[in-house]
């Protein structure tokens, strides 16, 4: 309680002291001017007739940029922050640990998830924006798709690279992590389910890409109630991780 | 003050990200800009095979496809969704395989065509209207006529049996529906327009500031 009195405050300073770490140019405007630009481009040559569709052939690529990004920048990033002794010094600052949780995860996940993926969306809007109108709803839940599909792969390499405090090992083990749940739980348990016969298992498959869950569900295919929110669910149970182990065990 | 300098900084760098990418895509759409249109004719000689098959996919858009057969004996229609080349699964569940194949995207038009040459016996051709999602077109003089509205993602493929000197003659073309987008000279001067604001705002906010 001694800590709640402006905390908020302060943990806004610390995301943006630290954001300017993570987004400092010329990395990240590089980034956003060839996933902007290419993904438009895929999507200006090719006449798209649906908002989510259209979409998704630019933020498809663009998520696998994000992703990278989140896994060797912005979480691999906190490892450098304990390495320099920042780290030592937000925990100094009277400020709780979920107030600088809070801040990390905004200057180090949120942030870089809305910005990359943002920048084609953004660009996408404007080029496109007599067939975007006709369904802006549809448009944004894509796109709001796709950063929870983010923010999950970022809020659990934020917990590898607090628990391994290196950079390389966070880096190689996030990259490995997001291969292992794309393979595993995407194409692995699909095939598996389809030749045992077991739809359950196809459509956990399905469940694990939210992306891909929204293109169905406006494309008029069928899709579960439970099937939306199994992303979520998995980006509600690792920032829980997250925050329970950055705020009872993290030691910098 | 420093704070309110660093959001003006990640603001501005944003904005000139997407005045570059409104011109690159102002420009891919003046070289590259899209079809409303599309078709594509020719021959297959069914040779020793035993029927043709003929598909299109709307890779990204919604339109009419129109399919018009020349010197065709009998003909199927198979709807499908997703691949048109899964139909050759479903072939081949009937014991039909293929023989030769030929595809032609037009990418810029948001189509794939393709035809491919079917083994197969004329009993199991006939047994298509067992699966599903397939009717029997009837040819008129020897000729057969489908139109079809496809859905992204959507496909109709037509087997059909060649009649005289097994030569099947086909014409499909696609009209793309319900497209439209902002034009390049709109996009080319709201991108100039960001960049410009980008610029400024990072000199008077930034660079500026700093020397202060």
């Amino acid at each position: 309680m001694a800590y709640s009195s402006g905390g908020g405050r302060r943990a806004v300073i610390v995301a943006l002291v630290d954001m300017f770490d993570t987004l400092k140019p010329p990395g990240l405007d590089a980034l956003m001017i060839i996933v902007a630009g290419l993904g438009a481009t895929l999507v200006i040559v090719q006449p798209f007739t649906s908002p989510s569709y259209m979409l998704s052939y630019a933020l498809d690529p663009t998520l696998f940029a994000a992703t990278i990004f989140l896994a060797l920048r912005g979480a691999a990033g906190i490892t450098g922050l304990v390495e320099s002794g920042v780290m030592q010094a937000f925990l100094s600052y009277p400020l709780s640990r979920t107030h600088i949780a809070a801040a990390l995860y905004a200057s180090r996940i949120l942030a870089p998830s809305i910005i990359i993926l943002g920048a084609p969306t953004a660009t996408i809007a404007i080029a496109m924006w007599p067939l975007v109108s006709q369904d802006p709803a549809e448009f944004i839940a894509t796109y709001a798709a796709y950063l929870a599909q983010a923010l999950m792969y970022g809020s659990v390499f934020m917990l590898i690279a607090l628990i391994s405090k290196t950079p390389g090992t966070s880096g190689v083990l996030s990259v490995a992590f997001y291969f292992a749940y794309t393979v595993l739980l995407g194409l692995l348990l699909y095939i598996v389910g389809r030749a045992a016969g077991v739809e359950l298992l196809q459509r956990v498959a399905e469940a694990s890409y939210l992306p891909g869950i929204a293109l169905i569900y406006y494309g008029g295919g069928s899709i579960e109630i439970w099937q939306p929110l199994m992303v979520p669910f998995l980006l509600v149970a690792s920032l829980a991780v997250v925050y329970l182990y950055f705020t009872r065990r993290f030691e910098p | 003050m420093k704070y309110f300098k660093l959001a003006v900084g990640i603001g501005s760098r944003m904005l000139i990200a997407l005045g570059v990418s409104l011109v690159i895509a102002a420009i891919a759409g003046s070289l590259w800009g899209v079809k409303l249109e599309s078709g594509w004719e020719g021959s297959v000689a069914q040779g020793s095979g035993d029927a043709i098959v003929l598909m299109a996919m709307a890779t990204a858009s919604s339109g009419t496809v129109e399919i018009t057969l020349a010197n065709v004996r009998e003909a199927y229609t198979i709807t499908l969704a997703g691949d048109p080349f899964r139909i050759f699964d479903y072939l081949s569940a009937l014991d039909i395989t293929v023989q030769n194949r030929s595809v032609k995207p037009d990418i810029r038009a948001g189509i794939v065509y393709g035809w491919g040459v079917l083994d197969a016996s004329i009993q199991a051709i006939r047994l298509l209207p067992t699966l599903g999602q397939v009717e029997s077109l009837e040819p008129e003089n020897g000729e057969a006529r489908l139109v079809q509205s496809l859905s992204p993602g959507g496909s109709v493929a037509v087997v059909a049996i060649a009649g005289e000197g097994g030569v099947l003659e086909f014409d499909i073309s696609f009209r793309v529906e319900g497209y439209s987008r902002t034009p390049d000279e709109a996009l080319l001067t709201l991108g100039l327009a960001s960049s410009l604001t980008g610029i400024t705002a990072y000199y008077l906010g930034v660079k500026k500031s700093a020397k202060r």
